[in-house]
């Protein structure tokens, strides 16, 4: 059973980093209904040791989130530690807010995944993903080009799958040096093409054939 | 090959067996050969629900070797493209099927030359009956939105996933002292984060391959005889709290509304949702058959096609 342990505040409420009082007042209150002594929907899933512990993450994010101040300082910790980069703060800054039309909001999980879905409703992108899911090789570049006909930022990548940004570079740009080792490497194809929702065998096979094959090629040149 | 769905889920009266009886009828409507297999062996009861009186034959014939193939025991129903297989006559009941009777059973089902096999499991978590869950990825649980529903729901949930977690350190090469652990009779109170633990200890190697096996089993689940006052959201509540809690993949198939008709219906040996398609527990019914199906084609699919 998985607890909110090393979960940001904001995962722990499921709002976006942006998110502005009345919501995060709101996610708070709906996180008492699923988690509360009584309530059905956990209805005897935890003990009421782990019960406590994550009505008591879920108190702390919102005492946290819902003070300015409070939730500045935990922002900057965030930030410092490499938690969330900068720039995902920078794009949503509660107190100048661009305009709703500039930026889609930062989606919470289950916002990008309905946002994935409407978008595989479109010809364009089901055409082709299915000519880079048929391919034997699988290129970052790829993976990236899918990525952008749908519209979506390494950053929302980050926020779903916790890959750090730097990383998914790495592997959109087939940086093959410079990757994680193979055991995460699959780990983290598989979180990405389960994000875009295309299949992860598929892609983990393609991706590391190709690695494989470039490997090989460059060891002949030698 | 075909499609296994097993239909289970802790409590009893929930509704297991209606709902295998009438998704199988909906699933065969659509043109797709459907057998509905009941294997509450010891409390059987599905035939009662397909309107079947002649329960001779079934599955005791198989077990006791009496015919070789399970094909014989396919018998049709009063409904076009759904057959069944009946467990009236079995002697045995569920605890008491041995290891091997239970493989030869499995791997009997998987090569029955069907579309859909519908398995309509019993209430509890005998390790038996979570076998039967573990067939196939497309296991569905079905729960009444009811505090001691829901414990049992969640009881057979956990119990599911320590079966399977079991298996997984069964079937690959963990280290001895896991397997030792793992697979020792006497070990019933091992839970899964201990196991999990275990292999954070000895087989750190190994996590990464427990984790993803375990992700890859997928769980639905259906919430029955629901009623307007009991407010809405509680299934696609459930569904998130066991995303981010379980390290499978939960997903909410539908509410499925409590109808008086349905007893009428059984008592009058006729399919609910064939007798009153118009009712809202039929309206779920199909949308939820036309979930479970909407990646296949049928035979007749393919004619109009070509
Ligand atoms: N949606 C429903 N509305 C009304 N009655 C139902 C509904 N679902 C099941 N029932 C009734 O509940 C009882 C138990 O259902 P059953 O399918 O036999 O449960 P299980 O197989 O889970 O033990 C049966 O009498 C059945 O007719
Ligand atoms: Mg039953």
């Amino acid at each position: 059973m998985k607890t909110f342990k090393g979960k940001t505040h904001y995962e722990v409420l499921g709002v976006p980093l942006d998110a502005q009082a009345g919501e995060i007042k709101r996610a708070y209150q709906e996180a008492l209904t699923l988690y509360e002594e009584n309530s059905l929907v956990t209805y005897s899933l935890f003990s009421d040791a782990q019960r406590s512990q994550l009505l008591q993450a879920i108190d702390n994010a919102y005492h946290t989130l819902s003070d300015n101040a409070r939730r500045s300082a935990y922002n900057r910790m965030l930030i410092d530690t490499e938690e969330v980069s900068a720039e995902l703060f920078q794009a949503c800054n509660p107190h100048e807010r661009p305009a709703a039309s500039t930026l889609r909001p930062l989606p919470r999980q289950c916002d990008l995944k309905n946002w994935v879905k409407i978008k595989w409703a479109e010809e364009k992108i089901r055409q082709c993903a299915g000519e880079i899911m048929r391919q034997e090789h699988i290129a970052g570049k790829d993976l990236k080009q899918l990525r952008e006909i749908m519209d979506i930022t390494l950053a929302e990548i980050f926020a779903v799958t916790r890959i750090p940004t730097y990383v998914l570079e790495r592997i959109e740009a087939d940086r093959y040096d410079e990757l994680p080792a193979e055991v995460f490497l699959r780990g983290f194809l598989k979180s990405y093409a389960q994000t875009l929702q295309v299949d992860p065998m598929s892609v983990v096979v393609g991706y590391l054939k190709r690695l494989k094959h470039a490997h090989h090629s460059s060891q002949n040149c030698k | 090959m075909p499609e296994i769905i097993p239909i289970g889920g802790g409590k009893g009266g929930a509704g297991k067996s209606f709902i295998a009886a009438n998704l199988g009828a909906l699933i065969a409507k659509k043109g797709h050969q459907v057998v509905l297999v009941d294997l509450d062996l010891g409390a059987s009861n599905l035939h009662t629900f397909l309107g079947i009186k002649n329960t001779s034959g079934g599955l005791n014939l198989f077990m006791t070797k009496q015919v070789q193939q399970l094909a014989q025991v396919v018998v049709p129903t009063h409904h076009a493209n759904l057959s069944f297989v009946n467990s009236v006559n079995c002697s045995m009941q569920i605890a008491n099927l041995y290891h091997a009777q239970k493989v030869k059973l499995i791997n009997a089902l998987k090569g029955l030359s069907f579309d859909y096999i519908i398995l309509d499991l019993g209430a509890g978590t005998h390790f038996n009956t979570l076998d039967f869950f573990l067939t196939s990825n497309k296991s569905i649980l079905v729960c009444t939105p009811e505090p001691t529903a829901i414990e049992n729901a969640f009881r057979f949930i956990k119990a599911v996933y320590l079966r399977k977690l079991k298996q997984i350190i069964h079937l690959n090469a963990f280290h001895k002292v896991i397997k030792k652990a793992v697979l020792d009779e006497g070990h019933d109170e091992l839970g899964s984060a201990d196991i999990i633990d275990l292999v954070l200890k000895y087989d750190p190697d190994h996590e990464m391959l427990l984790r993803e096996s375990i992700s890859h089993f997928h769980f639905k689940f259906i919430l029955n005889q629901f009623r307007k006052h009991m407010g809405t959201g509680l299934g696609e509540k459930i569904e998130i709290v066991c995303n981010r809690h379980f390290y499978s993949k939960f997903h909410f198939l539908g509410y499925v509304q409590f109808d008086d008709r349905v007893f009428e219906s059984v008592l009058r040996k006729s399919l609910f949702t064939l007798s009153y398609p118009d009712s809202s527990a039929s309206a779920s019914l199909e949308q939820i058959a036309t979930q479970l199906t909407g990646h296949r084609t049928t035979a007749v699919n393919l004619t109009e096609a070509s």
